[in-house]
C-alpha cells in the first residue's frame, strides 16, 4: 500500500473509568475500567452478552451509563450527543455492519467523510480505502445493500477510516462472515494498525482470531472485567475458556 | 380523441402539482415517520400567500414563488420545533402512542391554520386574476398558460429536490437516516437537524405547490381539506416515503380525476380516484413503482 494520507490527525488513547450501565434492571456493564493507549491495538474478549457491544455504545454515546467516565486524549466523551463522538475521532463499526443499504457503495464511503477534519483531503483517503479493498473499487456505484456479507464489512471498515479516526472500533467484524473472509479481515485490520496512525479497539467473541491481531486484551464476564493483560499472558493463561464456559 | 387528450393534458398539468405538495408529505413521512394531518393547510397557505402577496402587492404569484418558498419553510421549521419535536423526543412510549400524539396534534395544526384564515379572510373564494391569462392552441387541444406554466415550475422544483437529495452530501445523509437513524449520528449526522430539515422543505414544497396553484385556482380557508385527502391517495399510491413514487402518482391521479369527471360525472371525480387507491391497495400495495430504488 503506497498510497498514504499525509495525517495531521494523531492516534488517540482512551481511558474508561467506573463505567456501569444498565438496561432496565439488567445489569450490562459493572465499574469498567481501562486504558487503551495511543496507538495501541486492543481487544475486549467475553462470550455472547458479556457486555462487549455496550461498551462501544456507551463510548459512542448511545447508551448513557449509570456512572463512570469515559475520555478520548482530553475530550470528555459523555458530553457529547451522539453525533458529535465521530467528532471527536472515533469511527464506530458496530456489529452486522449496517452499512446505509439503499446508498451505494461510494455514497457510504462519502458520508464516512460527514465530520471528517478539513484539512485532509476526501480523496487520499479514498484512495488509501480502495488500496486496503480493491473489491469495493468494482463496486463503487452498487448499492451497499446488495452486496455480499463480506464486502459489507469492507464497506464498513472502509466508511469507518474515511472518519480518519484517532480511534477505530469493531465490533465482531467476523460475525457471519466465511473463515476464509474472516482470515483476510484480520490481514486487513493487521495492515491498518501497521500502515495508519490509530489506536483500535476491536470486540471478538472469537478470540482465537483476535489473538493473532491485538496486543493486549481485557475479559469481560457479565459486564465486569475479569482478566486484562498482554496477548502473551493470555494466550498462557486458561483464562479465556473459563470465561466463556463461566466457570 | 381530441376530447380524450384534452382530458389527459387537463389531468397531467394539475397532477404536477399534487405531485409537488404529495413528494412534501412523503418526504416528511418517509425521514421522520410522521403523518401530517395538516399538510393541506400548508397548500391554503401556500395559495393564501399567493393572493395576499399579488393583491397588497401586485406581485405575480411566479415571483411571489421565493417569498411564499421562504416562508413556509420558517413555518415549516416553527411547527416541527413547536409540535412535532415534541412528539418524536418522548422516551418510553410506543412508536404507536407517539404517532396517536402526532396525529391529534397535526390535527390541531390543521383546525388552528383553516380557523385562523377564516377569521382573517371570511369563507368566500379569493383568486388571483387576470395572471397568465392566454390559452394555447395544441392540434385542437386547449392549454391554458396557468396551467402549463404551473406544471413547469412544479415539475422544476421537484426535480431540483431529486438532484437536492440524490446528489448533494446533505441528501445522502438525509437518505441515510431514513435507512439507519443511529449509524447516521455514529458518522456524525445529527438526526434531529435532519429531521427538522426535511420536514421545513416538505412544507416549503406544499407550499410553493398552492402559490403556484393559485394562478388559476381559487382559495377559501378550507380549500386545502381537499387536498389533504388527495396527498394522502397520491403517497400512498406512490409507495410511502416514495418522493418520485409520489410525483408520478400526482400524475396519475390528476389524470385519473380528470378522466371520471368528463367521461362519468363530475361530481364523482374523487369516487374515480379512490376506485383506483383501492385498485393500487389491492394490486400493488407496495406502491406503483416499489422496488426501484428510489425512496427518500
Amino acid at each position: 500500500m503506497k498510497a498514504r494520507v499525509s495525517r495531521p490527525v494523531e492516534p488517540a488513547a482512551l481511558r474508561v473509568e467506573g463505567l456501569c450501565a444498565a438496561y432496565g434492571s439488567i445489569r450490562a456493564l459493572v465499574d469498567v475500567s481501562f486504558e487503551l493507549r495511543s496507538g495501541e491495538f486492543a481487544g475486549v474478549l467475553g462470550a455472547n452478552g458479556a457486555g462487549k457491544s455496550t461498551l462501544l455504545k456507551a463510548i459512542s454515546g448511545l447508551v448513557p451509563p449509570s456512572a463512570g467516565t469515559i475520555t478520548l486524549g482530553e475530550v470528555d466523551l459523555l458530553r457529547l450527543a451522539p453525533h458529535e463522538v465521530p467528532g471527536a475521532g472515533i469511527a464506530h463499526v458496530p456489529e452486522r455492519r449496517r452499512v446505509f443499504p439503499s446508498l451505494t457503495v461510494a455514497d457510504n464511503l462519502a458520508l464516512g467523510a460527514y465530520v471528517t477534519p478539513a484539512g485532509v483531503p476526501r480523496s487520499e483517503l479514498l484512495d488509501e480505502v480502495y488500496s486496503l479493498f480493491p473489491k469495493l473499487r468494482e463496486r463503487t456505484g452498487q448499492l451497499a445493500g446488495s452486496l455480499s456479507g463480506g464486502e459489507q464489512q469492507m464497506l464498513a471498515v472502509g466508511r469507518a477510516l474515511m472518519l480518519r479516526p484517532r480511534l477505530l472500533m469493531l465490533d465482531e467484524p467476523s460475525l457471519g462472515l466465511a473463515p476464509v473472509i474472516v482470515e483476510e479481515m484480520f490481514e486487513r485490520l493487521a495492515q491498518i494498525h501497521r500502515e495508519l496512525d490509530v489506536s483500535i479497539l476491536l470486540i471478538e467473541q472469537n478470540a482465537t482470531q483476535a489473538l493473532e491481531v491485538i496486543e493486549r486484551a481485557i475479559v469481560l464476564t457479565t459486564g465486569e472485567v475479569t482478566f486484562r493483560g498482554t496477548r502473551a499472558e493470555l494466550m498462557g493463561s486458561d483464562y479465556l475458556e473459563r470465561a466463556y464456559l463461566g466457570l | 380523441m381530441t376530447s380524450f387528450l384534452q382530458t389527459l393534458a387537463s389531468g397531467i398539468l394539475v397532477g404536477g402539482l399534487y405531485g409537488l405538495f404529495s413528494s412534501g408529505l412523503t418526504l416528511i413521512f418517509g425521514i421522520t415517520r410522521v403523518i401530517n394531518f395538516a399538510h393541506g393547510d400548508f397548500v391554503t397557505l401556500g395559495m393564501f400567500g399567493a393572493v395576499m402577496l399579488f393583491t397588497s402587492l401586485g406581485l405575480s404569484p411566479l415571483l411571489g414563488i421565493l417569498p411564499v418558498a421562504v416562508m413556509s419553510f420558517l413555518l415549516g421549521a416553527i411547527v416541527y420545533k413547536v409540535v412535532v419535536r415534541r412528539t418524536l423526543a418522548i422516551r418510553g412510549i410506543s412508536a404507536v402512542d407517539a404517532q396517536h400524539g402526532q396525529l391529534v396534534l397535526t390535527l390541531a395544526v390543521s383546525i388552528l391554520v383553516s380557523n385562523l384564515l377564516l377569521m382573517a379572510f371570511g369563507p368566500s373564494p379569493r383568486a388571483v386574476q387576470g395572471v397568465l391569462p392566454d390559452v394555447y392552441d395544441v392540434f385542437g387541444v386547449y392549454i391554458a398558460q396557468a396551467r402549463l406554466v404551473s406544471f413547469v415550475i412544479a415539475l422544476a422544483v421537484f426535480l431540483v429536490l431529486y438532484h437536492f437529495l440524490q446528489r448533494t452530501l446533505y441528501g445522502k445523509a438525509i437518505r441515510a437516516t431514513v435507512d439507519d437513524r443511529d449509524m447516521a449520528a455514529m458518522v456524525g449526522i445529527d438526526p434531529n437537524k435532519v429531521y427538522a430539515v426535511s420536514f421545513s422543505v416538505g412544507i416549503m414544497l406544499t407550499g410553493v405547490a398552492g402559490c403556484v396553484l393559485a394562478t388559476y385556482y381559487p382559495v377559501t380557508p378550507t380549500t386545502g381539506a381537499g387536498f389533504l385527502i388527495i396527498a394522502f391517495v397520491t403517497v400512498v399510491m406512490g409507495g410511502l416515503g416514495n418522493v418520485v413514487g409520489a410525483f408520478v402518482a400526482g400524475l396519475l391521479v390528476g389524470v385519473i380525476q380528470q378522466l371520471t369527471a368528463i367521461y362519468v360525472a363530475v361530481d364523482l371525480q374523487d369516487v374515480g380516484l379512490f376506485l383506483a387507491f383501492v385498485l393500487v391497495l389491492v394490486l400493488r400495495p407496495q406502491g406503483i413503482l416499489a422496488g426501484r430504488g428510489a425512496h427518500a
